[in-house]
């Protein structure tokens, strides 16, 4: 990738981020009547694997927040690419989200983390 | 020749054809646009200055919790940009058994909000957020001026990334290690080098500091984890456009460096590594241009005695070299503004910059005064 890829893929990922954060706002106000379908790529802060739910730190800026999911059964769960459990997640995991807005805590599609190398520790 | 060496001598070329060509470039003064700018971006710096300058009130979305009512209340000395004498609170909670950071945001952190709207101290009898119950630190943030800092955000990752040295491969007693953002991107502005671009730090700003929501931050700050009382924020969100930001972050972007001054060599810059160069970019007066920031962008660890709150990767001690151009502009010195002059700063460094301040005590009085000198004169 070159320099120039590789600033705007910082700027990508950035704006993606706030706006997951926008998605989020959005339908806490209760003012997304549409359901969409969003990405937002963060750390996971907490699971909870007998309610499903994931917890995910995003933001933008210092102006940060927690994401909650529902990771059904239908969330396809990919660790380093091959599927896995959602106890296979953890705190400290960075996990990009695909989630649909409209109802919370929004329902994940899929969450996909590397190998889980980077999993606990100093987040 | 040890790499330290050969770091000092490539920046200090560097640096030298940089000085050459500030010399040849039009004078600049603080707080004048970038040179270079085509007539489209001077135009938006003067526009974004507006943005910039734009007092808040509750009825055009300030608050309900906020620090200031507007951007230039904070950066404000000795003109929009600079310094302020405001001192932010900033809290986390640290495990030190398991080395976890928890930013606190379901309890209104990292950032606490000092100051309450009418509307909301009536509703709640609150003058600002309350600092979390779980919080195990509180951090004191200073307003530090930004003049440039269109320049640092320019600087590619690559080259930051070339500057650590987490295990201290070289010996020199530093390691500084990049900090990332929860995505996992680089992270190179705040006290703790957390946010990885300025457009997303100046966005998340316009929440945190005046609560004024946004496009790219459009939700308000909780009141400690708890939601806002109906009522109290009359406007909708978000209450200002994305141009509005970016007019605002252009103003800070297109800004120029305080005019650089004669670099020399000091016992500091294993860290506040003097010049730094600025990669490919879509504005030409940002592209491949030598900023001299006397910083490294990373975290160093400072010793417990300046230890205050972790943020992501960065430890309660790990703090983000400071860049020291400005620094002329200080009335106060650290993260926290606890030093009142350089040398207290100098003498408070603990960690990693132990040896440098050690080398410092050492120097005669006579060349202590010209090291301090030179610094004030960036």
């Amino acid at each position: 990738m070159s320099r120039r890829e590789r600033a705007a893929h910082r700027a990508t990922i950035g704006l993606a981020a706030c706006l997951a954060a926008a998605a989020l706002a959005a339908t806490l106000a209760g003012t997304a009547s549409d359901v969409e379908l969003k990405q937002t790529i963060g750390t996971v802060t907490a699971v909870d694997p007998d309610g499903r739910r994931i917890s995910v730190i995003t933001g933008c800026g210092h102006a940060l927040r927690v994401m909650v999911f529902h990771a059904g059964t239908a969330c396809r769960i990919e660790v380093g690419g091959v599927a896995a459990p959602l106890t296979s997640l953890s705190r400290g995991q960075i996990v990009a989200v695909r989630y649909r807005t409209g109802v919370e805590p929004f329902a994940a599609e899929s969450i996909a983390a590397p190998p889980a190398a980077n999993a606990e520790g100093e987040r | 020749m040890k790499p330290a060496v050969v770091g000092w001598t490539a920046a200090t070329g560097l640096a030298a054809v940089g000085l050459i060509a500030a010399a040849c470039a039009p004078k600049q003064e603080l707080g004048d646009p970038l040179n270079g700018l085509s007539r489209e971006e001077l135009a938006r710096f003067a526009a974004g200055r507006e943005e910039f300058e734009k007092v808040f009130i509750p009825g055009t979305g300030l608050g309900p919790l906020f620090n200031a009512n507007s951007c230039a209340e904070c950066h404000e000395d000795p003109l929009a940009l600079g310094t302020g004498d405001e001192v932010e609170v900033h809290v986390a909670a640290f495990d030190p058994a398991t080395r976890a950071c928890d930013p606190l945001v379901d309890r209104g952190g990292p950032v606490i909000q000092q100051v309450a709207t009418p509307a909301l101290k009536a509703a709640l009898g609150i003058d600002g957020e309350p600092i979390p119950v779980a919080a195990t630190a509180r951090a004191g943030r200073t307003t530090p001026d930004i003049f440039g800092f269109g320049l640092l955000d320019a600087v590619p990752d690559a080259a930051i990334e070339a500057l650590a040295d987490p295990d201290d491969r070289n010996g020199d007693g530093v390691s500084g290690r990049p900090n990332h953002f929860f995505d996992g991107r680089l992270g190179r502005f705040g006290r703790k080098a957390l946010v990885p671009t300025l457009r997303e730090f100046n966005a998340g700003a316009f929440v945190i500091e005046q609560g004024i929501t946004n496009p790219e931050a459009p939700t308000e700050e909780s009141i400690g984890g708890s939601p806002i009382p109906e009522g109290v924020d009359p406007v909708a969100e978000p209450e200002i456009t994305a141009e509005a930001v970016s007019l605002a972050n252009d103003f800070v972007r297109f800004s120029a460096a305080p005019a650089p001054r004669p670099l020399r060599q000091v016992e500091c810059q294993q860290c506040h590594v003097p010049a730094l160069k600025t990669g490919e970019n879509p504005v030409k007066a940002l592209r491949n241009r030598t900023v001299y920031a006397y910083t490294d962008l990373l975290l160093h660890d400072m010793g417990p005695e300046l230890a205050d709150i972790c943020l992501g990767e960065a430890s309660p001690s790990e703090f983000r070299t400071e860049p020291l151009m400005g620094l002329r502009l200080a009335t106060s010195f650290l993260h926290d503004g606890r030093a009142k002059t350089l040398e207290e700063a100098i003498r408070l460094h603990g960690g990693e910059a132990s040896s440098s301040r050690m080398r410092f005590e050492a120097l005669s009085a006579k060349e202590r005064e010209s090291l301090l000198q030179f610094l004030r004169s960036l």
